[in-house]
């Protein structure tokens, strides 16, 4: 990782420690931890009202000291969906995705669709048109199995040892019979064709880390501050880190970015092309995806 | 943008289309053997047409998806809480936008010469009277997972909502018609609507 990329993980890292407290309570909003519930009296003031009629300064500030030294256990609630009669799918809702940065996140989501228009979508263009699809689904096939390793750790950081099992009997067929991952012979083995797939910001998630803030990067797009620093271990985990030389790496994250690109294109397309508010849409595929991939 | 995050480009029309003849006889028939032959039914419409105009798609899937999805459930489930502030005027209009919003956005990217293969599994009970139906997906070279939901009514099963990937329709749409409607009422979650299909 360059010296600049380091830096810009330490600030990025620092805004999701300093974040951290509230994205707890987003996760799991619970009484006292939502802007709503900061307007909520706690039980102490409620039954202080009672007997007084009013909260006096000493007893609001009894409340308050009871409420911070009331263990976060018995405090915090677990966000559960109810169906009501005016809303019978409210049971289904998903959780309000905290966003405390949209502002910022919509300028660098708006410069992202310039970025994309001008730059990335060109560029997608222009590689599907030089390399023919079956060399650009190869050119995946191999950087999928060149990344096993990042798969293979997160699983076992999970406990999930079959999951970690399959991944390497994935790697050991493909690099052999496979020729190094250009074709994908696993997919035909029951036992290997369909495993989900890992990585360190799973390993976060289910380790009962939340997702955090979400945060929209320049260029980068979509993240949570949670898959962010998972990001982060997924690079230390691939192999284009650390194997050969410098040119070495950076030519092989070139490419690897310009082979990955038309797939990029076509799912910030598919996830924004009919929505009202794209902003949103991305936000809430994004999350929603990410959700669905730490409880697989 | 991410390479973990998978693409949902599967389009939900051939994926919803699926509940075909659902309603037919659901009352003797589990959803996920009704969804297996509705399946045959719908593509035989879909596949294999040399015209991908989206727009003689369109018309030759919509009766048998109005018949079998209901898109009044999923536009209320997509609505959310603030499907109370619309009138009885509004609430018609909401469904028959958001239908046609839906039948449009996918047919516009399915492709009838390709071939769609869907496996299902076995129902799983979601609260009574409503279930979830999971299955694999291969389309155009890709395996995505997806489940259909699905509640009971006059009708039998019909489909309310369809998750691709762990990313909901109706949620989906669910954040952005709360954002509009808090800024502008219901008029304005129509309006956005009407724009969008104009």
């Amino acid at each position: 990782m360059s010296v600049h990329s380091r830096r810009l993980s330490a600030v990025l890292f620092t805004l999701v420690v300093c974040h951290a407290g509230a994205c707890m309570a987003a996760e799991e909003p619970d009484a006292a931890g939502t802007p709503e519930a900061a307007a909520e009296p706690s039980a102490h003031e409620k039954s202080a009202r009672k007997r007084h009629g009013k909260t006096s300064p000493k007893h609001a500030a009894q409340a308050h000291r009871a409420h911070k030294h009331t263990p976060a256990k018995t405090r915090k609630k677990k966000w559960t969906p109810v169906a009501t009669p005016e809303d019978p799918y409210g049971d289904e809702a998903e959780m309000k995705v905290y966003d405390p940065f949209e502002k910022f996140n919509r300028g660098v989501f708006a410069l992202n669709a310039v970025l994309y228009k001008y730059v990335t979508k060109p560029l997608a263009k222009f590689t599907e048109f030089v390399l023919p699809a079956p060399v650009l689904t190869a050119a995946n096939r191999v950087i999928d199995n060149v990344e096993s390793p990042i798969r293979i750790t997160s699983s076992l950081l999970q406990g999930k040892g079959h999951r970690a099992a399959q991944e390497t009997g994935k790697l050991l067929v493909n690099s052999t019979i496979g020729i190094g991952g250009i074709w994908k012979p696993s997919d035909r083995i029951e036992s290997l064709a369909k495993v989900p797939s890992e990585d360190i910001g799973q390993a976060f998630g289910v380790w009962g880390i939340p997702s955090g803030p979400y945060l929209v990067l320049p260029a980068l797009g979509p993240n949570s501050a949670r898959d962010l620093l998972g990001r982060a271990g997924d690079s230390l985990l691939s192999p284009t880190t650390w194997v050969g030389s410098t040119k070495f790496r950076n030519y092989s994250r070139a490419g690897k970015a310009v082979v990955e690109n038309p797939d990029r294109m076509k799912t910030y397309d598919a996830a924004t092309e009919d929505a009202l508010d794209k902003y949103i849409a991305l936000r809430e595929a994004y999350t929603s995806y990410r959700n669905a991939a730490v409880d697989r | 943008m991410h390479r973990i995050f998978r693409p949902v480009a599967v389009p939900a029309l051939v994926l919803a289309a699926q509940t075909s003849l659902l309603a037919a006889s659901a009352a003797s028939e589990s959803p996920e053997v009704a969804l297996n032959r509705g399946l045959a039914e719908l593509l035989s419409k879909a596949e294999g047409r040399d015209n991908k105009d989206p727009v003689e798609l369109a018309k030759r899937v919509r009766p048998t998806l109005e018949k079998f999805f209901n898109f009044e459930s999923l536009t209320q489930k997509a609505m959310g809480a603030g499907w109370r502030e619309f009138s009885p005027d509004q609430k018609t209009k909401s469904v028959r936008l958001f239908s046609e919003m839906i039948i449009r956005s996918y047919t516009t990217r399915f492709d009838p010469s390709s071939r769609v293969d869907i496996q299902f599994a076995k129902a799983s009970d979601l609260a009574p009277g409503k279930k979830e139906v999971p299955a694999t997906a291969r389309y155009q070279g890709k395996a995505v997972s997806v489940a259909y939901r699905v509640e009971t009514s006059a009708g039998g099963w019909l489909v309310y909502d369809v998750i691709v990937e762990g990313v909901s329709l109706a949620g989906n749409y669910r954040a952005q018609f709360e954002s509009i409607r808090q800024k502008g009422g219901p008029e304005a979650v129509i309006r956005s609507m009407e724009q969008k299909l104009n």
